[in-house]
């Protein structure tokens, strides 16, 4: 199986240091200074960080170091680990000078024994430190996939670096500052205690203090009876390790001392170099989590309630953006009606104009066509009329009715004046009106009016 | 306040409701509103372009009518002003008389009137004989006066001749331009 290259952060007051171990070529490592900066500039920094190493901040591994924690022992009668947790919960205050929601612990089974007992470490960071730097980290958008504590990097070092897996070794990690011993083999960690070291050289005076920090550690390992003493002394670090240094550990504790110096170069910037190491391809189950888990709940709820709300303004902006081309699309098409529109007045008038020299046209050669041309009519009237009709009245009105008054010797000149007008095609509802009839002495006459409607 | 506390599937189940709802309302309240307007757009534009079509097609044919109007406006459009006009007319029918022996008893024009042609009414009484009466309509009806007759009353006089009097209204046409 390909090995896992874990990106690990670690966060304390002087640095910001970022490694990651490759397959093949050099490891990414990458630190800087954030001495008297606030949260809010280190979450800066760390933004610019990650953007300058090209790198995904989630699934970190974050680092506290050693100091932060406190490391306590107890003996719990379960050897189900969730049982194991709830009990300390329950007796966390009583070990602690904490209340018990103001404390993030995980913890660690180291043996147990056949009785059903189980022999647990447990390491207790206050909450607020815990929060503090979760808070940092998720403000990158990331969440962390581990909080632990640098003396498990230390001893995961050790596991990598040492093929004997039960003899039990102490680890003096000296860095920059700082530092941690670690009493360990190659199964568990046992014991790890902070130091806090002087800058530049350890001078041969402080070689007591260090000496002092290591009785003390050997002491309380010793006192909750964790296992053998040490059987080999390691110095590991990145300042840079006296070379007096492991004479005077040989000659006081009579064990073995071997130096891993893992500065090179860099040295005295290297910050937990030891523990860097040690979680860069280690299985983080050995490890602790001090991630507590409403934190990761509500983180969790957070992203999911942006996730939402980025879709939904994603949805509004896609909704509005269809508005918008469809207002676009209906704005052309409207645009496009009142440029017919537009073209169409301009028709129109031109359409008017032809509208008004056709009804000219019209009129002019309707009234022409309607006109009576007399010469035509009288010739009918006087065909028809015959030489035994005498007319003295001929009348056209203005609704072109013509209305004829004369005389004839007898009613068959008149009526045969009527067939003729009838038959005529100038004349349409010839009617005869009247006939009277006059008797004189000598003669008779028949007085008429015909009426007809001209076509 | 109540609260309610949900489980994943109920939670799945309302926002899969919420999301129909959603789009149940978008294709009510947006998207069929929205087709109904562009179809109604479409529509206009479709009767839009069918009119302007036809009214191009009718004005190719503007050439023609033209013409026909130019024709008739040769023909009978305005000599002058309407004194003229009415001036111009009495004088014809002044010779058109003389020429057909005819005598004007009385001669009067009439309030022109304009629609969409021009109208010179002149109101006429006239005297003559029944031969010479219809030669004097010939005359006014031949062009170049070709006057409309459009009252006419001829009635033969008692004086025991073959004279007729007649009253006529004779109307020149006239094309605005």
């Amino acid at each position: 199986m390909k090995n896992k290259y874990h990106k690990i952060i670690s966060i304390t007051d002087e640095h910001l240091t970022f490694f990651q171990a490759k397959e093949t070529g050099a490891p990414t490592f990458r630190q800087t200074d954030i001495r008297g900066l606030k949260d809010e500039g280190i979450i800066k920094k760390l933004i610019v960080f990650f953007k300058e190493l090209k790198i995904n901040p989630s699934g970190m591994v974050m680092v506290i170091h050693r100091q932060n924690a406190l490391m306590r022992f107890m003996t719990l009668p379960s050897l189900q680990i969730q049982e194991l947790r709830n009990m300390a919960a329950l007796q966390i205050a009583g070990i602690v000078p904490y209340a018990e929601e103001e404390v993030v612990f995980d913890l660690k089974v180291l043996s147990v024994d056949g009785t059903g007992n189980s022999k647990v470490m447990i390491i207790i960071v206050p909450r607020e430190s815990i929060e503090r730097y979760w808070k940092i980290y998720v403000k990158t958008d990331a969440m962390p996939s581990c909080i632990t504590l640098s003396s498990f990097g230390v001893w995961l070092w050790h596991c990598r670096h040492c093929s004997e897996r039960t003899a039990v070794f102490m680890i003096i990690d000296m860095n920059e500052h700082d530092g941690e011993i670690c009493i360990c083999t190659g199964e568990n960690l046992y014991a790890s205690r902070a130091l806090r070291l002087p800058e530049g050289d350890i001078a041969a005076d402080n070689f007591k203090f260090l000496l002092k920090e290591i009785d003390l550690t050997v002491d309380g390992y010793v006192q909750e009876r964790l296992g053998p003493l040490p059987v080999k002394i390691m110095l590991t670090g990145a300042r840079g390790i006296p070379e007096d240094l492991s004479a005077i550990l040989i000659k006081e504790y009579e064990l073995p001392v071997e130096a891993v110096d893992h500065g090179g170069s860099k040295k005295g910037t290297l910050g937990s170099a030891t523990a860097l190491l040690g979680f860069s391809s280690a299985d983080l189950t050995q490890s602790v989590n001090l991630i507590p888990q409403d934190l990761v709940q509500t983180h969790l709820r957070t992203q999911a309630k942006r996730a939402i709300i980025r879709m939904m303004g994603a949805i509004l902006i896609l909704v509005l953006l269809v508005i918008g081309v469809g207002a676009l699309y209906v704005y052309r098409k409207n645009k496009y009606v009142e440029d017919l529109n537009a073209k169409w007045a301009e028709t129109k008038k031109q359409l008017d104009v032809m509208e008004d020299y056709k009804a000219k046209i019209d009129a002019m050669t309707g009234a022409l066509n309607n006109r009576v041309i007399f010469k035509d009519m009288f010739a009918v009237v006087t065909r028809s009329a015959g030489p035994n009709i005498s007319l003295f009245n001929i009348n056209i009105s203005d609704d072109r009715v013509l209305s004829m008054q004369g005389v004839a010797k007898n009613q068959a000149d008149i009526n045969s004046f009527q067939e003729g007008l009838m038959r005529s095609s100038f004349f349409a509802n010839v009617r005869l009106d009247f006939v009277n009839k006059r008797t004189t002495q000598d003669s008779e006459a028949s007085y008429f009016k015909i009426s007809c409607k001209m076509k | 306040m109540i609260k309610l506390k949900l489980s994943n599937r109920e939670k799945m189940i309302a926002i899969v409701t919420f999301l129909l709802l959603c789009g149940y309302i978008m294709i009510f309240v947006v998207v069929k509103p929205f087709q109904a307007a562009l179809s109604g757009i479409d529509e206009s534009i479709v009767i839009s372009e069918e009119r302007l079509e036809k009214g191009r097609q009718i004005l190719e044919k503007r050439g023609n009518l033209q013409g026909a109007l130019d024709s008739l406006v040769k023909e009978w459009g305005f000599a002058a002003s309407d004194a003229a006009e009415n001036s111009e007319i009495i004088n014809a029918l002044e010779a058109a008389a003389t020429t057909a022996n005819i005598r004007i008893l009385n001669i009067e024009p009439r309030p022109i009137i304009r629609d969409t042609l021009a109208r010179y009414p002149i109101a006429l009484t006239i005297s003559g004989t029944s031969k010479n009466m219809v030669q004097f309509l010939f005359i006014i009806q031949a062009k170049p006066l070709a006057l409309n007759v459009e009252n006419l009353n001829l009635e033969r006089a008692i004086d025991g001749n073959a004279t007729i009097n007649g009253s006529l209204v004779v109307t020149r046409l006239r094309i605005i331009r």
